[in-house]
């Protein structure tokens, strides 16, 4: 399993990584547990997770169910409590949910009585900013995120996508410094999703924010990050960390190209690793049969 | 896709057969009554005499049991004396419709017997603000300590389980104690409606605010919203309609204790109708006055049904979680509400 020394192939793709690693660090996680249950049966979900994020940088953590990345997420937002370890903040500790760590989670959670422009401006009237100008900022989230048609309508009018915008506008309106986002998009359909990929790509490039993203789509995960983060089941915990070598910016074009297949691979390999021992092709047959029928 | 089955398991009716249903749900009952009253041979158990004939304790306008009027004419038929003559008739307890719909009419005209007896619209109007009174006081404690209870583990857990417990004490029971504690005028008719509605109020919106998806609490923290205001912003907005549900299925239940409240010290509104219109063998207004009840009652439900729509536009319009709503007039829900519109493919998705 080696991908193509891209550093080499792709100097542009190298020298990306070099700028993100020269940008401090904003969100760091260190020695991170989480475990469930009490009474003595306790299940350890992952114990000794650290990963450093830096300003500015789009991680995607993949993984497969149960490998605890929606947890990880969560405890970032504040919205879970972990049981060792620390997550600083630019340096601070973090402390509960907050309007620095936004976060969009995959059930649309747009507050079904405010109209579209309410629900953005919610975040800034909690901030104590008067709603005069909260509505104008507001305005320019949706612009930004192509609603400023539907700032009267309210959620139960929108599409699913469209209501993921007006999500991602209200997070995007407190100025967190990470925007967290648990499987955003998994609820939508395949053709949605990608327009909603490009979407996001684009809001990202114009705004001055770390976005972690929880998702358990490869091809997505390829498509959107700078850098990977793979984790596994039993014992749970980050695998590995890859740096994505599909050079900006992106486009479906590159879904064939050989470093996304190469990557794709790599991943495809830690989530569907090869069973040992017996192949496939060796399982015994399981066979429905009715009486009177011709089976070979 | 469309399936015209009548019988569809749980499939919603075009509007058209849902009007004819909802008609033929009243026609129904209505029909089998005018067939119980015009129809003479159905029914009708007794004789109404209109010529006494030979038999001496007959007289014009006496009812008689059928069996007892043919036994008398055929002992008079035998005897060779004048044969006494009727028609048949239902008893005074089940008038036609068409008398009990002109006592809707002749009911608020009529002037009470008694000169301190209050007329129809009087006791109308007692028994609505009993019933007010009552709901009001009771939803004055009960809606914040239901949306405390719900919110809250702390109050759910202080409360909750002596309210259980005393929920299951009929109203009824307290009303000797509630005439002795607050008198005989409408004071112990109001405590029995609060005492009716209050312990479930508490529980069911209690339950309401408990069903408010958890999501968007913690969406709300993650944008800022702590404490009280989550509380204000958040929990109440997101389960306002339900209690707006709530409220009136309660005001319903609130309507039940009524009859039993009215008659608790001194019989008053329109129970009193009811009760002195029976004495008097009126049953027509005593039917007309049920009926009214039943009207007002769903007249104030309907009404409360249209407002809710107003208040609350944000009301997800999807046929599964409207709430029930006995008109299709009144229904919120458009029968082919359109779709949303779809904004992606309008906007340039190159990147």
């Amino acid at each position: 399993m080696t991908l193509p020394d891209y550093r080499e192939q792709a100097p542009a793709v190298a020298a990306r990584f070099q700028r993100i690693h020269e940008r401090p660090v904003i969100l760091s996680v260190r020695d991170l547990k989480k475990s469930f249950g009490s009474n003595g049966g306790t299940h350890v979900v992952f114990d000794h997770l650290s990963l450093e994020i830096h300003r500015r940088e789009f991680i995607c953590a993949v993984g497969p169910s149960g490998c605890g990345k929606s947890t990880f997420a969560r405890i970032v937002a504040g919205l879970d409590a972990a049981n060792a370890g620390q997550i600083l903040l630019n340096n601070q500790p973090i402390a509960g949910p907050g309007p620095d760590r936004g976060m969009v989670f995959q059930g649309y959670t747009l507050f079904p009585w405010l109209t579209v422009r309410s629900n953005v401006m919610f975040g800034l009237l909690m901030a104590g900013k008067a709603p005069s100008t909260a509505e104008g900022e507001a305005r320019e989230w949706l612009d930004m995120v192509g609603l400023a048609k539907f700032e009267h309508s309210y959620p139960h009018e929108l599409s699913g996508g469209m209501k993921q915008r007006v999500a991602i506008a209200r997070a995007l309106a407190n100025n967190p410094r990470i925007l967290i986002m648990d499987e955003p998009f998994a609820a939508l359909d395949a053709q949605t999703r990608s327009q909603m990929q490009n979407y996001l790509l684009q809001i990202w490039r114009k705004v001055d924010v770390t976005i972690l993203f929880i998702t358990h789509d490869l091809d997505e995960a390829a498509y959107l990050a700078d850098r990977i983060v793979v984790m596994g089941v039993n014992p749970g915990g980050i695998r590995e960390v890859i740096e994505n070598p599909v050079p900006r910016p992106r486009s479906p074009a590159q879904f064939l190209g050989p470093e996304f297949l190469a990557l794709k691979k790599r991943l495809e390999h830690h989530i569907h690793p090869p069973v040992e021992g017996e192949p496939a092709d060796k399982l015994p047959m399981v066979k429905l049969t009715h009486a009177g029928d011709e089976v070979e | 896709m469309a399936n015209h089955d009548w019988l569809g398991l749980k499939q919603e009716l075009p509007q058209r057969r849902r009007l004819l249903l909802t008609a033929a749900s009243f026609i129904l009952p209505l029909a089998i009554w005018c067939v119980v009253s015009y129809v003479p041979w159905i029914w009708h158990p007794l004789m109404h005499i209109t010529d006494a004939g030979s038999v001496d304790y007959f007289s014009t306008g006496l009812e008689v049991p059928r069996v007892t009027f043919f036994q008398e004419v055929a002992k008079a038929r035998a005897a060779g004396l004048e044969v006494p003559k009727g028609i048949r008739v239902n008893p005074p307890y089940l008038p036609a419709p068409h008398e009990v719909v002109r006592a809707f009419y002749t009911a608020f005209k009529t002037p009470p017997r008694l000169q301190d007896e209050p007329w129809l619209h009087q006791s109308l109007g007692h028994s609505i603000r009993t019933i007010f009174l009552g709901f009001f006081f009771s939803s004055l404690i009960g809606l914040p300590l239901g949306i405390l209870s719900g919110t809250y583990r702390f109050f759910s857990k202080l409360q909750e389980p002596f309210i259980e417990f005393f929920r299951y004490l009929p109203a009824p029971a307290f009303g000797a104690l509630c005439v002795a504690i607050l008198g005989i005028e409408d004071a112990p008719k109001v405590a029995i409606i609060v005492i009716g509605t209050f312990f479930q109020q508490v529980l069911v919106i209690a339950n309401s605010v408990r069903k408010v998806d958890p999501a968007l609490i913690e969406a709300a923290q993650t944008l800022g919203a702590k404490g009280w205001r989550l509380v204000i912003r958040v929990v109440i907005p997101a389960s306002i309609t339900d209690i707006y549900t709530d409220m009136r299925i309660l005001l319903g239940w609130a309507w039940t204790y009524l009859i039993v409240a009215e008659v608790v010290g001194t019989m008053s509104g329109i129970t009193l109708f009811i009760n002195q219109q029976a004495r008097y063998r009126n049953f027509d207004n005593v039917y007309a006055a049920i009926a009214m009840i039943g009207i007002i009652g769903l007249a104030t439900d309907m009404l409360l049904a249209w407002f809710g729509t107003v208040l609350f536009p944000w009301k997800k319009k999807n046929r599964k979680t409207r709430t029930h709503t006995l008109f299709p007039l009144f229904d919120p829900v458009p029968l082919n509400s359109a779709k949303p519109k779809r904004a992606e493919a309008a906007i340039a998705p190159a990147y």
